[in-house]
């Protein structure tokens, strides 16, 4: 069952003469109890994309065209009071460096008391009862909750974070960058967590990370971004086993793994300026498989497979590109 | 100079941190960031500190530079003693043969100079040759780095630069003095993912090619892997485990580095992420108990540890440990990570 789409989402930021188009058109289906990824480098939008099924962007970004329907319901038609409503108590958000996102000079346990007055009509001591119940599920001493955000340690503050968006059982968490900046051990100690509260309470993530190795352990589904758009998505495993868009074939060869001895290779270039007219692939000038219709004619996210899609003109010719991605000259070839 | 075959000597060197003290009041215990720690490293080679925030990498690396002086112990760079007894020329060759590398690149250059006059500010200090000489040696250095065609970057300034370029910036402008000795702090951790990679690639080509000796800090121990011929692992302020690279990671001894191991997540959607062994909290560096430091979070903790503190000591291959109990848990069977696979459904 399918309860969050995201159909054709367009979200774009006014600048001063131009449109600067961060979220391009994508579109998502996320069913119930699943975790999905979004992976893809900074500035490739996938952070605007969350911000947007929250509709919380920046103020000069708006929704240009596309609908987010949330159990067949339009989010974006809907009254903002109704809206609200379904905002973290059906729809929580773990902000990207939720170290920083506590108010310094309240109480941590203020945050949950507030939140579960105001949004769950709850009274004070049934706030403090559940804020005392989240802080176990997250794994800190009770006793903590009249701490101030500083007295915690960055692992604990992300901890603190996940608590807070749990405490009105949603039904979707989306964590944008719930394990950069932390500690491998932290980082595992997190990502556990969120695999377990999914089995525990059918908690439907969204993960947002740069990272394929975070995504690689937790994710079923994935979804690879690129200047605005997805250009790759499916089942985890058959992406990273088998990709089929020549960005997630680099993006694979450049990370480091403690198991594999390759060399690593990077992407040259960098991402297109979403604030100018696209012509053909967005690839296109990083890619090294690139053939002539690629500079003209803009590749449509197609399903080629039962439950794969890639934006490539070339998906069909995947098993010649895979063996030739590994070579380190073919992606030299491209001029930084 | 230049007798012996190591190029950094360190011989249990401390360094304590004393905290403010009140006007009344108990007098604190010290901060013990860096406590008591061995190791030398030879001409050439390049060595990989980690661990987890806050047990004193980052500490480690500035007495390496003389950014901090050492509370108690010996440094020695290059056969010579390195005290405070140095005269400031002394310090000064110093700072010219020892560099470091900034995590941030985005922050480590000057935003108001162009990248000439970037990489021109440590030969002016430095006195090295004519405006000419400078001007090739810059030119010279950002075509090592790989920043062609040079012109085109000499006189741009830092917001034109993408990161990935910038951290090319910063490691030609360590570089630009020629020194023999480089400490990289957490090099691509603010890099995007798709430039890491060069950047990585870069740093082993250059310091192999200009033969620097190398000391990379940080958390990440497949970046470890892929630059460092050695490794060490650091717990509270103390080495629990030091040794060759590929020793120390796929066949570790001290029950830290295997948690430290089995935590790193991998980019194969078959290996399962495993439970770990290991208590969450981890022990301030101001509160260390007697006896082992770990002994808190270590799953095979028995009396003794919590006693004894132990030594690092030479098991086989160069290959250093302090666990009073490193034959048995190593002699385990250490499960090997692509053993336990994920099943789906």
């Amino acid at each position: 069952m399918s309860f969050l789409t995201i159909e054709d989402l367009k979200i774009h930021y006014q600048l001063k003469n131009s449109v600067f188009k961060a979220v391009d058109g994508v579109d998502l289906t996320i069913k119930e109890g699943q975790i999905i990824g979004i992976v893809g480098e900074s500035g490739c939008g996938k952070s605007t994309l969350v911000k947007g099924i929250m509709q919380v962007m920046a103020r000069n970004g708006f929704i240009a065209a596309g609908d987010i329907k949330y159990n067949g319901e339009s989010m974006i038609k809907m009254s903002e009071s109704k809206r609200r409503a379904i905002l973290w108590k059906d729809i929580a958000m773990i902000p990207q460096a939720s170290m920083d996102s506590l108010n310094p000079v309240y109480r941590v346990v203020d945050a949950f008391i507030e939140v579960m007055t105001l949004k769950g009509g709850k009274s004070k001591k049934e706030a403090i009862v559940r804020a005392g119940e989240l802080f176990e599920l997250v794994g800190i001493d009770k006793k903590r909750l009249r701490d101030y955000p500083h007295q915690f340690s960055g692992g604990m503050k992300q901890r603190v974070a996940i608590a807070l968006a749990l405490c009105l059982d949603p039904k979707i968490i989306i964590a944008d960058e719930p394990v950069t900046a932390l500690d491998v051990i932290v980082q595992h100690q997190v990502l556990t967590m969120l695999n377990n509260l999914r089995s525990q309470f059918n908690l439907t993530v969204i993960l947002i990370t740069h990272d394929i190795s975070v995504v690689a352990q937790t994710c079923d589904e994935l979804a690879v971004m690129y200047a605005g758009k997805i250009v790759e998505k499916g089942n985890i495993r058959d992406i990273l086993k088998s990709p089929r868009h020549p960005y997630s074939m680099g993006l694979s060869n450049a990370f480091p793994d403690l198991l594999k001895n390759d060399k690593l290779i990077s992407i040259n270039g960098s991402v297109p300026n979403l604030a100018l007219e696209q012509k053909g692939c967005r690839f296109v000038s990083r890619c090294p498989f690139s053939v002539d219709i690629c500079h003209t004619h803009e590749p449509e996210l197609t399903e080629y497979e039962e439950g794969r899609y890639a934006a490539c003109h070339r998906v069909h010719d995947y098993n010649e590109l895979q063996e030739l991605a590994k070579g380190v000259s073919v992606w030299d070839k491209v001029t930084s | 100079m230049g007798q012996s075959d190591f190029l950094i000597e360190v011989e249990d060197l401390k360094k304590w941190f004393y905290p403010k003290q009140s006007l009344i009041g108990r007098r604190k215990a010290p901060l013990r960031a860096v406590d008591g720690i061995s190791f030398s490293i030879k001409k050439g080679t390049s060595i990989g500190i980690a661990g987890e925030s806050g047990c004193g990498k980052t500490t480690t690396g500035k007495l390496l530079l003389k950014l901090y002086d050492a509370t108690e112990g010996s440094f020695k760079f290059d056969g010579v003693e390195m005290n405070s007894g140095m005269t400031k020329q002394e310090l000064k060759d110093f700072r010219r043969k020892a560099q470091l590398m900034f995590q941030n690149p985005y922050e480590a250059l000057n935003p108001r100079y162009t990248i000439y006059q970037s990489l021109q500010e440590p030969l002016i200090i430095h006195k090295y040759g004519t405006k000419e000489v400078r001007r090739k040696k810059i030119i010279n250095m950002l075509e090592k780095v790989r920043l062609t065609p040079v012109e085109s970057y000499l006189h741009k300034f830092p917001h034109q630069l993408s990161g990935g370029q910038l951290q090319r910036v910063v490691l030609a402008r360590s570089l630009v003095v020629d020194p023999l000795f480089l400490v990289a702090d957490e090099p691509v951790s603010m890099l995007d993912v798709s430039v890491r990679a060069g950047v990585l690639n870069l740093m082993r080509e250059v310091t192999s090619t200009m033969g620097l000796t190398t000391v990379y800090i940080s958390h990440d121990l497949s970046l470890i892997k892929y630059l460092c011929e050695e490794t060490v692992i650091m717990y509270l302020g103390s080495i629990v485990e030091k040794g060759p690279t590929d020793k120390i990671l796929f066949s570790p001894m001290h029950p830290y580095t295997m948690a430290l191991i089995s935590a790193v997540p991998s980019s194969d959607p078959d290996v399962e992420l495993k439970e770990l062994n290991i208590n969450n909290s981890i022990t301030s560096a101001d509160n260390i108990p007697d006896g082992c430091k770990f002994q808190d979070r270590c799953p095979y903790a028995q009396e003794i540890c919590f006693k004894q503190e132990p030594l690092l000591q030479k098991t086989k291959n160069d290959h250093f440990v302090a666990c009073h109990f490193s034959e048995e848990i190593g002699g385990k069977q250490y499960e090997n990570r692509l053993c336990s696979t994920r099943s789906y459904g």
